[in-house]
């Protein structure tokens, strides 16, 4: 077969042609749907960037649901993940040019969002919304989510934490039930857990043949996350102070923080790494009697089928409740935020996108109007308990949160703090130190953070 | 026009380009495009902008702004950056040696022409193709102190059984077991080369009286170093850039720890994670990026400056 060499005026000539008609092709007009024959609102896509598992999906498909009922003309695209890094999985979608328009954010990570400018400014929005009205709102609700005295996000799910237990737990170990509106001591919850633990053999702490490593049922699990406050305040420590210090030096911090992990090391009364299970200890596995929770934990426990009451947390020094609510909050970058507005407004502030969280239990409402509703609710626990959630929130002679010394929840900082203290953490709960070894480091890291944002 | 067919023996040799038509450049260079445009726009690009972010304070969500070497200079001061260092070497000194080790013995094995060699060959293969997050996921309870498959038999032998997720001192062995258990396409590379020794060269040697220990030394070590030094630079290269099992086993616990206790897991890749995703710091985990890749590279020069004195090429010159 004859050879044809390529001149290169013909190569140009037959790169030019394709040249054009590559950008011919690419200039052809895209066919466009119909226009819509009536004149009602332009059909707009929220895109949506859920947390969570299965459970917050299933309460937030509800939501929309309903309010595409009244908005037939917004669509949600919705991204998930389902794990702890929702704020990466947050970022790496902002970096790829594809940030969602609103999304279900922590109460660990609004502040530090708020700081770096991914989060909307909602004054303007609450402002200017006729349907809002301060006064339907339990005070309180919008502390983690107000930062320079503003609000960068509405609360979604969460409210009060306490302290639940499992009736049939108690009822087998023939104890009364803790009283809902007595509030037990640390050595109360102490001398009830060393009762409520069995091993596998059916020994308790201090039996003979007792093994911490092969227990069946523990007698209680503190919450070591955000509930860890609430013992260090009633220990009268304190974590934020006026001055913008973090005093975690101080022998009542020392105290709290060393009582915490001797519960599970030297009691051996809650669970601790240092003698990990093969199944997940909680009152949902019914393998614990008292377990520190919140009340976005109502609708699980309950599908859980457990009987259950609650009891404020225990306290040593002086009562103190605590709670929090994790927001919806809307991207700073949004093409659509007056609409992210509409559905964020709906979904935490309406009565109707509250009933839902309600409902399927997920949320203390923070609508006045729906106390009734909550109060009155026939899954577990009953109105007494459910009251304790109030009582924590509302109570203003006990409510306390981290960074109500300097009018910031945790200064804003309060997922860079949580990785720093991990580590020192992890070390006390081990067994492999106490925390007046580490307390010194642990501050200085901690002021610094605080202080400027910064790890390391 | 010259064209490789009709180059004459006693011309000087060309280069490649010399020794073909414009046409066939013009083509050569059309069909390779696509590839050439995907690394130029997704692999050269960033990788072009991440060092200029390096030089820049960037959060993603503002433009960054310059700041010279002030990332670098920083990190030097930083803690974690050197504890995560620290972590690093120490999986890279543990794994390396035994990865090699490891798939060249297990390759050495299945070379064999025994019965039931190819189930064999398949169980070993089978775990490379689970995904790492998978088997991050199933290691976690493989290794659980109490009721592991690991443990178990320990305990029941009576010897001691460590606290491999937990205990700051097993953290990095246990990452280095769980790696071990995917080495399949190691072993796969190492078992072609092994296999693909002539067999006439171990029939010589025994006519001469060489016993297996000097076969193994003098014809298959030899012979498959190419291979073993190939396997090295990757290994090299992968150890210092392990992040899945670290952030499956710790960090992404909501209850806890988020690199083990003490910082323990603190892998170079994963604080790098943190820093650009976690806290928003995208020109300083860029610095990292580049002190990490330049830290590889000049490894990867060393490695390459030794093997004339232990590498056997059988086309003869290394550097060709």
């Amino acid at each position: 077969m004859a050879r044809h060499n390529l001149s290169r005026r013909d190569f140009l000539r037959v790169s030019g042609v394709t040249a054009g008609s590559l950008a011919l092709a690419a200039c052809t007009a895209v066919p466009m749907a119909p226009a819509a024959g009536d004149a009602g609102p332009e059909a707009v896509t929220i895109n949506f960037f859920n947390r969570g598992g299965a459970f917050i999906e299933g309460v937030m498909d509800e939501q929309m649901s309903l309010y595409r009922e009244s908005n037939p003309h917004v669509e949600f695209e919705i991204n998930a993940v389902a794990g702890y890094s929702h704020q990466e999985a947050l970022l790496l979608m902002i970096s790829a040019g594809t940030g969602p328009d609103c999304w279900f954010d922590a109460n660990r990570t609004t502040g530090m969002l708020t700081r770096k400018g991914v989060t909307t400014d909602l004054e303007p929005y609450l402002a200017a919304d006729p349907t809002f009205n301060e006064d339907d709102y339990v005070p309180n609700v919008w502390i983690a989510q107000t930062y320079d005295g503003k609000r960068w996000g509405l609360p979604w799910d969460s409210g009060a934490m306490c302290l639940g237990y499992d009736k049939d737990i108690f009822d087998a170990a023939g104890l009364d039930y803790p009283a809902p509106d007595v509030w037990l001591t640390w050595d109360d919850v102490l001398e009830l857990a060393l009762q409520l633990t069995i091993d596998l053999d059916g020994n308790k702490p201090g039996d003979a043949g007792f093994d911490p490593a092969r227990v069946a049922q523990y007698g209680f699990k503190p919450g070591l996350g955000h509930g860890r406050y609430t013992y260090l305040w009633s220990n009268d420590a304190e974590i934020v102070a006026e001055d913008g210090t973090m005093p975690m030096d101080t022998e009542a911090f020392i105290q709290t923080m060393n009582w915490l992990a001797d519960l599970g090391l030297e009691h051996h009364v809650a669970p601790s790494p240092a003698y990990e299970t093969a199944a997940p200890v909680d009152m949902r596995s019914k393998n614990l009697a008292m377990q520190h929770i919140g009340a976005w934990s109502i609708g699980r426990i309950n599908a859980a089928e457990v009987n259950w009451g609650t009891t404020q947390v225990p306290y040593n020094q002086t009562p103190v409740s605590y709670g929090h609510y994790s927001p919806l909050c809307v991207f700073s970058r949004s093409k659509v935020q007056q609409e992210a507005y509409d559905f964020s407004k709906f979904a935490c502030c309406s009565f109707e996108g509250q009933k839902i969280l309600v409902d399927l239990g997920m949320q203390q409402p923070i609508r006045k109007d729906l106390r009734e509703q909550f109060l009155s609710n026939p899954e577990g626990p009953d109105g007494p308990s459910r009251q304790v959630f109030y009582d924590a929130f509302e109570n203003m002679d006990t409510f306390r949160w981290p960074g109500d010394t300097i009018g910031s929840y945790f200064g804003g900082w309060y997922q860079p703090l949580l990785d720093y203290w991990a580590p020192y953490n992890d070390q006390l709960f081990l067994g492999e130190v106490r925390w007046e070894d580490i307390a010194a480091e642990v501050r200085a890291g901690s002021e610094q953070i605080l202080a400027t944002g910064e790890l390391g | 026009m010259a064209s490789i067919a009709t180059t004459p023996a006693s011309q000087p040799r060309l280069k490649i380009w010399q020794r073909l038509s414009f046409e066939e450049t013009v083509f050569g260079w059309l069909f390779i495009l696509p590839a050439v445009l995907g690394l130029i726009l997704f692999q050269l690009g960033p990788v072009l902008v991440s060092m200029g972010l390096s030089f820049t304070e960037y959060d993603i969500i503002n433009r960054p702004t310059w700041t010279g070497l002030e990332n670098y200079t920083r990190l030097f001061q930083d803690n974690l950056w050197i504890k995560s260092i620290q972590v690093t070497l120490k999986y890279v000194v543990i794994y390396v040696p035994a990865a090699l080790i490891f798939a060249y013995l297990v390759a050495l094995l299945m070379s064999g022409r025994i019965r039931g060699i190819s189930a064999w060959r398949t169980m070993w293969y089978l775990p490379s193709i689970v995904p790492s997050v998978a088997a991050a996921a199933v290691w976690r309870w493989g290794l659980h102190p109490e009721f592991g498959p690991i443990n178990f038999p320990l305990k029941v032998l009576g010897l001691p059984a460590p606290r491999w997720l937990a205990d700051p001192d097993w953290i990095v062995p246990s990452i280095v077991f769980i790696s071990l258990w995917s080495l399949g396409n190691s072993v796969l590379i190492f078992l072609a080369s092994i296999t693909g020794v002539p067999r006439s060269f171990y029939e010589a040697a025994e006519v001469d009286g060489a016993g297996i220990w000097k076969q193994f030394t003098t014809i298959t070590l030899p012979l498959t170093s190419s291979i073993i030094f190939f396997q090295l630079i990757i290994t090299v290269i992968n150890s210092f850039q392990v992040f899945t099992s670290a952030f499956i086993l710790f960090g992404s616990n909501a209850a806890g720890s988020v690199a083990g206790p003490g910082n323990a897991a603190l892998f170079y890749m994963l604080y790098m994670y943190r820093n650009a995703f976690g806290y928003f710091r995208n020109g300083y985990a860029s610095a990292m990026a580049w002190l990490l890749f330049l830290t590889v590279a000049i490894l990867t020069f060393i490695l390459f400056k030794t093997q004339n004195r232990w590498v056997y090429y059988e086309a003869g010159d290394n550097n060709e």
